[in-house]
């Protein structure tokens, strides 16, 4: 068995991938059902040619991925080479085959279809590579997860796939010289002397090890271990020595001292980054501006983000002087700072938006445009609605990452559609009664399930429930 | 000693996670100045026990008071007097480990700098290297460091010493020894090395799925146990051999090694005398007395 054989093989052999698998069934089902059975010409319904390629490619390096990461796989007779093989070959196959979606295309025959089946083709293997690559560059498979929607909402937003397909059909010979150039990058990048050494023991996260806990944790420390790394230096001295001094304001058993110490630990790093946080904000800004109702999904995003990355204090097995009592006020003012910070943020964001609207460019592509609006500043609600939910679904499934991360992708998934589907009816219930009601609702669950918590539950261990 | 005088109570304190009965109706008195050692197979429920007694875990039934006070309600006061290394040494991986030291420092006010600069430099502590990089080892050194800085009244260590090397080992019980000097400290020692902590606990429990077998003073426990070399002064060993209490007899080349409980040596010595034997007595190691109460 050949080399390349026995590395395909792990598209089946990698079980983990079978939870994929499903979700991309269905993806593959929606883009390729409408050009089957009632194909339309300029509506986008052809995206398939883009979509599937893409999705593809990531998910089929994975294994590569994590092939190359493990340190026996550099010492292996030939198996350097074999990535770049592996992708082209998966790459020209998928990219033949959706590319034949246009064979349904009406009106279309003889050379001028062939030509658009070229272009497609190109534009396939060009998409595929755009997959391959943050399933190389990202050390975390996850990725693709917050990647996705958002690409999906933006698309949506912006009918991208209308957009795509006109290009494919009007511009044959600059996309397969895009598709070219790609390729040729491609097989350069991969067939570097250096590649299998870059990735040889590096901490590398696929799927299924973001629910292993240890995984997660040797990852990261071995980030941090780094020399090199971005976190050399932090946290700052400076920033170390701020919290400090707001600890030592206050008295050794008062709340005070418990609350600064959690934030220290829970934020410092990214204090430390302050020039970030300033460069971020118009960053968000303009991206936001630019794809409009993306906004509130990327809202919910963050608390979901807070809770998977970090822990609670209320879970902390480092023993400080603070009892259950102290556990439990510092997570709920913890949570509460955060969605003041995430809300003015939003606001900070929302008031740039309406001093950029002034000045931002139009675009225009293909018929579509892109304006910049600014952001409704009454999104700054969503964070302080969405953390406390995010905090219960962190303190419920602290030790179980994939319910928790299957909880907090929930409402992203649910705004998506609600974005998608339920617009109109979305912006009758939102009404001030009802955002009020379930701001206290969600509040009220939170501090709740956090009482509940530390009154009566194992604070440490794999198994805290009663 | 009155249970008054106990600084840490449990009474019949039972805990179950699931189907696993990790303590079952537990009584245990702890009182000041002693070093008590933990131990127990895996699972046998040092750790849940060690846990109850600082709040982490709640009873299920029974009571369990540390310092007087309800462990579910224990407090900045209390807790400030508990330190507690434990066995899966979490520890804030982003900081330096001079950072960690000053983080937790703040949280006690009888932080003991003079002792945190002597054993950084003993135990040669990397102060700016980052906790996520350390060694398991210098890990377990800086959580032993974090446990001690404030001097507290209880220092409870759930298996301390399994990351050090026999040489930090040995450095790590003198320094258990140099702590205990002060009568009003109190330490538990949870450990898996029988032959490490024999050499400084005067108190012993034995757990075994989640039951105490053992709690007895150290002292008391060697004397219980002896294991006797008897030697036929001239001839042959009698075939029967009159002792009582005999846990384990093994022949061979013409001597005889009993293990016996509750002997006397006096007894011994006197029975062999009987018998025309020389016996040698020996009190048994940690390690082998652990195997016959736990096999009993």
């Amino acid at each position: 068995m050949s080399i390349l054989s026995v590395n395909l093989k792990h598209l089946y052999q990698r079980r983990g991938l079978w939870l994929v698998y499903p979700l991309f069934g269905i993806v593959a089902f929606t883009v390729i059902k409408d050009p089957l059975e009632h194909p339309r010409a300029g509506e986008g319904e052809f995206i398939g040619f883009a979509v599937l390629p893409f999705f593809i490619g990531f998910l089929a390096t994975l294994p590569q991925m994590e092939v190359l990461s493990k340190p026996l796989s550099y010492c292996l007779p030939g198996h350097r080479r074999v990535c770049r093989r592996y992708v082209f070959w998966t790459a020209i196959t998928t990219s033949g085959v959706c590319s034949m979606l246009f064979l349904r295309y009406p009106d279309l025959a003889g050379g001028p279809l062939l030509l658009v089946v070229c272009s497609a083709f190109f534009a396939g293997l060009t998409f595929f590579m755009a997959g391959v690559l943050p399933a190389m560059v990202g050390m975390n498979a996850w990725i693709i997860f917050v990647i996705g929607p958002l690409t999906i909402i933006a698309g949506e937003h912006y009918h991208l796939n209308v957009v795509l397909e006109r290009i494919i059909m009007g511009n044959v010979f600059p996309v397969v010289l895009v598709g070219i150039l790609t390729s040729i990058a491609m097989w350069v990048w991969l067939g570097r002397a250096g590649l299998a050494r870059r990735y040889c023991a590096a901490p590398w996260i696929g799927f299924i090890d973001t629910f292993n806990m240890e995984k997660l944790k040797r990852h990261t420390n071995a980030r941090l271990g780094t020399k090199r790394g971005r976190f050399r230096k932090h946290p700052r001295p400076w920033v170390s020595k701020w919290f400090l001094g707001r600890m030592d304001k206050y008295d050794y058993r008062g709340p005070g001292r418990f609350f600064w110490g959690a934030l220290y630990c829970t934020s410092a790093l990214t204090v430390s980054r302050w020039q970030n946080i300033l460069l971020f904000l118009p960053v968000f800004t303009i991206m936001f501006g630019y794809v409009g109702q993306a906004t509130v999904a990327a809202l919910v995003l963050v608390p979901a983000m807070l809770a998977m990355g970090r822990q609670p204090p209320v879970y902390s097995t480092m023993l400080i002087s603070g009892g259950r009592r102290q556990r439990y006020t510092t997570t709920l003012w913890l949570a509460v700072t955060d969605a003041v910070l995430l809300c003015m943020g939003t606001l900070v964001i929302s008031g740039l938006s309406i001093l950029f609207a002034r000045f931002m460019p139009t675009f225009s592509l293909e018929g579509h445009t892109l304006s910049f609006r600014p952001i409704d500043p009454r999104v700054a609600i969503v964070p302080l609605l969405f953390l406390p939910f995010a905090s219960t679904m962190q303190l419920v499934f602290n030790r179980m990452p994939f319910l928790l991360f299957g909880a907090l992708m929930l409402p992203l998934y649910v705004t998506m559609f609600l974005a998608f589907g339920w617009r109109e009816h979305v912006k009758r219930l939102v009404t001030p009664v009802y955002v009020v009601s379930l701001l206290v609702a969600s509040w009220g669950v939170f501090l709740l399930t956090l009482r509940h918590i530390c009154s009566k539950w194992c604070l440490v261990g794999k198994r805290r429930m009663h | 000693m009155t249970n008054e005088n106990a600084i840490v109570q449990m009474q019949g304190v039972s805990k179950r996670f699931g189907k696993t009965q990790a303590l079952a109706s537990v009584d245990l008195s702890i009182f000041k100045g002693s070093i008590i050692g933990l131990a127990g197979a895996n699972g046998a429920g040092k750790s849940t026990l060690l846990r109850h007694i600082i709040g982490l875990y709640l009873a299920d039934e029974g009571r369990c008071t540390t310092f007087g006070c309800n462990a579910a309600k224990l407090g900045p006061e209390e807790l400030g007097r508990i330190g507690y290394v434990h066995q899966e040494g979490e520890l804030i991986d982003w900081m330096k480990a001079g950072q960690l030291i000053r983080y937790v420092s703040a949280y006690y006010p009888n932080w003991n700098k003079e002792l945190e600069a002597k054993y950084v430099a003993d135990y040669e502590i990397s102060t700016e290297a980052r906790v996520g990089s350390l060694s398991p080892g210098q890990r377990q050194k800086l959580a032993i460091l974090l446990a001690i800085g404030f001097e507290p009244e209880l220092l409870i260590l759930d298996e301390p010493a399994a990351a050090l090397d026999p040489v930090m080992r040995a450095n790590f019980l003198d320094l258990l020894l140099q702590f205990i000097q002060d009568e009003n400290r109190t330490i538990i020692i949870s450990s898996h090395i029988l032959s490490d902590i024999e050499k400084v606990i005067d108190h012993l429990v034995i757990m075994k799925t989640g039951r105490i077998l053992l709690d007895l003073g150290f002292d008391e426990l060697r004397e219980r146990y002896s294991r006797v070399r008897l030697s036929a002064l001239s001839g042959e060993l009698p075939g029967e051999l009159p002792f009582t209490n005999v846990l384990d007899c093994r022949r061979a080349n013409g001597e005889a090694i009993l293990t016996v409980e509750n002997c006397p040596p006096e007894q011994l010595q006197q029975q062999a005398e009987s018998l025309n034997c020389r016996a040698d007595i020996q009190t048994l190691p940690l390690e082998d007395i652990y195997k016959i109460v736990v096999s009993s």
